[in-house]
């Protein structure tokens, strides 16, 4: 049922959900990242290392032909975290966003190392590990719930009102309509007011 | 397959579309450049007006699938949406970041029939309005042109007409009404 | 003000680590300038992350893959297999509990015709090759090896430009610093112009510039003259 369209190149083949009700615990892991920061724990970090390992290593496997190199993978990504937990800021980011930078960078590295012969270890410059931070909210208005912007548009003479909501809605415009057919506009504006009333009435009242 | 329903995100925007109507759209809002990228594993997303009265007739949207995208000249991500079918959306919640999600089903619409009557007027018409558009020109890059539940519907997503009375044409209006008003008003016959 | 940005479709590659370092290091540069892109990819790393740690993948993943009939048996044998190896990665790595420093890396600098500039962050591991001249133009090579891959810092002295060219491959163009201009209009500091085969232009910087480029094939000069030039395609990129 679920057709997967094709025409924008995705890359997420192992990323797919047939709903949205499977949520992760995102306030689990990032407690579990604290206490590893914190106190070095040992339980944290297993529970950590029993939810991304077993994902981490399927990824990989699509990546990757050889099992060595996919545990490869898993090895170094669970190290970085192991390591670097200290650098998780759970106000940044969540905590799945963390793993995944370090996952993709050491990813990146081993492939590198493999097709260009280089241990250069780019991944953490091109994508920092402590500023992975998740998107902080921009002052984007919604452009289209934002009644203030409707208002404007309302506000502005019925022609350029028009050309502004036809860039979302596709519609023409009755002038361009009248220009279309060769018309003069007042009879286009009869022909719409005599066509939507023969319509009223077959339809009947109900739908006003 | 037709009734199993399907959890999608909605776009509000007053628009429409009926199945095989391609739109151009700007996503610049967190949240709509998220449901982009959710779409593409999802298969889609639904348009739907929030201004639509919901008695006597439910909600509906147009289920859309992006067919192209491009970075605007401002740098403003465009994605180009083709209407793959009408659906009636049932049960709608709010997820991450007030992202609504809805379940549908899919609504069985005459615009997705074919045939191949030729409809001279309204095609030729609806063919000159196209290349006298670039952007609809660009948008269509297959024009149905000989099949007429193709341009009627066409014709009903371009007129100025109000959208309530457009509305009327998803649940309770036929092909027959559809083509005799778009008639009425491009060429004067009834 | 920034004018030409990556698309989308590059953006995703980026983020899940599918580019050559050449274009990754080149969506860094630009992503560092502009705000826009930056929150673009913050976005897609969020989502994809979220979708790579789901649980319930393993039955759709399978619709993705098959090519390779390996992804399906998860056998119990694995499992176990997976749970002894998974249990002896655990030990190993919390052996030792000293943890990372980070260094953060200090910017490098390069002078071309006197005139020095600050490098982006992103470079500063990165090897160069010899300066070489031909004109108003200097370029030295990132050493990346990636094969049909070039990778360069490009130069163009105050009045200077790259004769008509196409290529068959593609040429990026990030610009570092300065501005230079071709039929289509002005770029400045900051821009990411992508352009494939198809294209020929004829760069001009009236002040001067510094470009990152990658392109994947030499150059050809496609005007009268500048056939003659066709050697120095191989020069410059």
């Amino acid at each position: 049922m679920v057709a997967i369209q094709t025409n924008l190149p995705t890359h997420v083949s192992h990323a797919k959900s047939s709903s949205m009700t499977d949520k992760i615990d995102h306030t689990q892991l990032s407690a579990w990242l604290k206490e590893v920061a914190d106190a070095r724990c040992k339980i944290a970090f297993t529970h950590l290392f029993k939810f991304f390992a077993p994902k981490i290593q399927r990824i990989a496997r699509s990546k990757f032909p050889n099992e060595a190199q996919s545990h490869e993978v898993v090895q170094d990504t669970m190290s970085n975290v192991w390591r670097k937990a200290h650098l998780f800021d759970s106000d940044k980011g969540a905590a799945t966003t963390w793993v995944y930078t370090i996952m993709r960078n050491v990813t990146f590295d081993i492939l590198r190392k493999i097709k260009s012969n280089r241990e250069d270890n780019l991944s953490d410059d091109i994508w920092p590990i402590a500023e992975s931070a998740a998107a902080e909210e921009q002052p984007y208005e919604d452009h289209l719930e934002n009644k203030q912007l409707l208002r404007v548009i309302e506000a502005l003479p019925e022609t350029q009102q028009e050309v502004v909501k036809g860039f979302y809605l596709m519609e023409m415009s009755q002038e361009q309509l009248a220009n279309h057919l060769n018309l003069p506009l007042g009879t286009i504006k009869s022909r719409l007011r005599l066509a939507l009333a023969k319509l009223k009435v077959h339809l009947g009242e109900d739908n006003d | 397959m037709t009734n199993k329903t399907t959890n999608l995100p909605i776009f509000p925007l007053d628009v429409f579309l009926l199945p095989g109507g391609i739109t151009r759209l700007r996503i610049f809002e967190a949240k709509y450049l998220k449901m982009v990228g959710l779409s593409s594993t999802l298969g889609g997303f639904i348009i739907s007006s929030n201004k639509q009265q919901h008695e006597p007739s439910s909600r509906w949207g147009s289920w859309v699938e992006i067919i192209n995208f491009d970075n605007g000249d401002d740098g403003v991500l465009e994605i180009d949406v083709k209407c793959k079918s009408l659906v009636e959306l049932t049960m709608v919640e709010s997820e991450i970041d007030n992202l609504q999600f809805a379940s549908i089903s899919e609504i069985n619409h005459w615009s997705e029939k074919q045939s191949s009557t030729h409809l001279i007027l309204l095609s030729e018409s609806l063919l000159s309005v196209f290349e006298n558009n670039d952007l609809l020109n660009d948008l269509y890059s297959s024009k149905l042109i000989n099949n007429p539940y193709w341009v009627v519907s066409r014709w009903l997503e371009l007129l100025p007409i109000p959208h309530d009375v457009k509305h009327n044409f998803v649940f309770n209006s036929s092909y027959v009404e559809a083509k005799k008003l778009v008639n009425s008003i491009i060429s004067k016959e009834i | 003000m920034i004018k030409h940005h990556p698309k989308f479709e590059l953006l995703e590659a980026f983020v899940n680590g599918d580019l050559p370092a050449s274009l990754s290091i080149a969506i860094t540069i630009h992503a560092d300038m502009c705000p826009l892109c930056q929150q673009k990819i913050l976005q897609l790393t969020e989502q994809v992350a979220e979708q790579s740690f789901e649980e319930d993948v393993i039955s759709l993943d399978n619709l993705d893959n098959l090519d390779s009939s390996s992804h399906f048996d998860i056998s119990i044998d694995d499992d176990l297999e997976s749970d002894a190896l998974f249990d002896s990665m655990i030990s190993n790595i919390t052996f030792s509990e000293d943890v990372a420093e980070v260094v953060k890396p200090t910017d490098k600098s390069v002078t071309f015709k006197d005139k020095t500039y600050v490098l982006p962050t992103v470079l500063s591991n990165i090897g160069f090759g010899k300066t070489a001249n031909v004109g108003k133009l200097s370029r030295s090579r990132l050493q990346l090896n990636e094969d049909e891959i070039h990778t360069n810092l490009l130069h163009i002295n105050a009045g200077g430009g790259v004769p008509a060219h196409t290529h068959k491959g593609f040429e990026l163009t990030v610009l570092l610093d300065g501005s230079f201009t071709d039929h289509e209009g002005e770029y400045n500091k900051g821009d990411f112009i992508m352009l494939d085969g198809t294209f020929t232009h004829t760069p001009v910087s009236e002040n001067g510039c510094l470009c990152y480029t990658v392109a994947n094939d030499a150059l050809h000069f496609t005007q009268g003259i500048n056939k003659l030039l066709n050697p120095i395609g191989s020069f410059i990129y």
